[in-house]
């Protein structure tokens, strides 16, 4: 079946990381994942790879050149040059000063770009490999056209591993866990924490007993969601728990708390996703009231798919 | 300090084993027979296997008259999702199938299913409580 069909174009998966976001086939997955740094791979191998960094002052295309061209003449067997950007990426990449380049080796060959997006001051590495002679042109093509490396509303889009959520852009991403059972993104924005969780399978963890029992019982790992004196809620029909509360029963906070007569702001909502089998939770704490308004947001654009 | 040099595998032995994960996917696990199971009244499983141990260290058990089959076995509780893959472990089911069906049983995402799956094989692999059977067609069998 020729993946590029319009029908099966509309079966790509959207994949969002830390501001940048691009539609993949469906059978890409990502299989390496850092802050600023994202591999996918099919079935065989890696076929995609991004990494990202913010430019402070001036960015220098042939400087980066330089560095890759180093980097393949320190690899025997690598063959790197720079090309004229093909006219195809181009049109893709119309809002990026771009230099392309391709590699080859004995058994894989890649063809890539660097792009700096003047709005947002992001420099971005992006190769695509190819495998054989074969590979069909028009995916890069089209990952290309519906890459984006900013969002233009103010809010961020994460999307991974069936994870979708967005998180307004002055949080940053400060700890990422992706492991079976648990996922987990801790965003910060100067004293604001914000932590999203995914746990599942549901029906495992929950065992017949309620929500509340479980989450007793897990609150150990965010400790201070103990504070939140959490109570059962109705949350658009999901069955849900939800607290608030100004204070910490962590010692250091609490220590701390008094040193600066402060006492932080909690606020928890954990709800079940029957539907997806799996239990969602959006946490946040700050030493300032938290906006409930954006934190209601957050929860209705957090689903799992 | 080490006597002898560890071996670097060779071309040949490399060749052997599946070269790209969907080839590792399609390897069929299957149960060792020196495992025994017991289904306890919560539907989870204990497996019994012997203990594998050095020689040097068989033989000094041996003399201080420790070498028993109840000393010198050990016990894993599997959970519910493991016993329920246990379960399923027939020679016959491919890795990926064993993925598709814990996938859609417990609704994860197939990524998930597949990091939770080939982790939990193989740790069994590792204690000697399953091998891999090459894809139809292939000949040999592999331990973990």
């Amino acid at each position: 079946m020729d993946p590029m069909d319009s029908g099966t174009l509309e079966s790509w998966k959207t994949v969002a990381w830390n501001g940048l976001s691009l539609r993949v086939p469906p059978q890409w997955e990502v299989s390496s994942l850092a802050t600023s740094y994202l591999q996918l791979d099919d079935e065989v191998g890696p076929v995609l790879e991004l990494k990202w960094q913010q430019i402070k002052g001036l960015f220098s295309f042939n400087t980066h050149l330089k560095k890759l061209s180093r980097l393949s003449t320190s690899t025997p067997g690598v063959d790197f040059r720079e090309i004229p950007l093909p006219q195809a990426w181009q049109q893709a990449l119309g809002n990026f000063e771009v230099k392309s380049f391709v590699w080859q080796s004995t058994e894989v060959s890649g063809k890539g770009a660097i792009l700096y997006c003047s709005e947002c001051q992001k420099a971005i590495l992006l190769q695509f490999y190819q495998k054989q002679r074969g590979d069909d042109f028009r995916i890069p093509l089209e990952i290309l056209h519906s890459f984006r490396d900013h969002s233009e509303d103010g809010m961020v889009h994460w999307a991974l591993f069936g994870l979708r959520v967005l998180v307004p852009q002055r949080f940053e991403l400060v700890r990422h866990r992706f492991h079976p059972g648990h996922y987990q993104l801790e965003f910060q924005h100067q004293k604001e924490h914000l932590h999203l969780n995914r746990w599942g399978p549901a029906d495992l963890l929950l065992k017949g007993g309620n929500l509340l029992a479980w989450f007793n019982q897990k609150c150990g790992e965010i400790d201070w969601c103990q504070a939140a004196n959490m109570r059962e809620y109705n949350y658009n029909g999901k069955p849900a728990l939800q607290g608030q509360s100004q204070g910490s029963i962590v010692a250091a906070s609490r220590l701390w708390a008094r040193v600066t007569r402060k006492l932080p702001h909690i606020w928890v909502r954990v709800w079940h996703l029957a539907s997806r089998n799996q239990i969602l939770g959006v946490a946040a704490r700050g030493l300032k009231p938290l906006n409930e308004q954006m934190l209601e947001e957050v929860c209705s654009n957090y689903e799992m798919v | 300090m080490r006597w002898f040099k560890r071996r670097k595998p060779s071309r040949e032995d490399l060749s052997k084993g599946p070269s790209s994960r969907l080839e590792s996917l399609a390897y069929r696990p299957v149960k060792s027979l020196e495992v025994s199971e017991e289904k306890l009244d919560s539907g989870e499983v204990v497996l019994t296997y012997p203990l594998t141990l050095r020689p040097w260290l068989l033989s000094l058990a041996s003399r201080l008259g420790l070498r028993s089959e109840e000393t010198l076995s050990r016990k894993l509780q599997l959970d519910e999702m493991g016993s329920l893959t246990w379960s399923l472990l027939d020679g016959k089911r491919a890795v990926h199938d064993l993925i598709d069906f814990v996938c859609r049983r417990y609704k994860l995402n197939q990524r998930e299913a597949e990091v939770a799956m080939t982790g939990f094989l193989r740790d069994l692999g590792k204690r000697g409580l399953i091998g891999f059977r090459a894809p139809s067609g292939e000949e040999g069998e592999k331990s973990a």
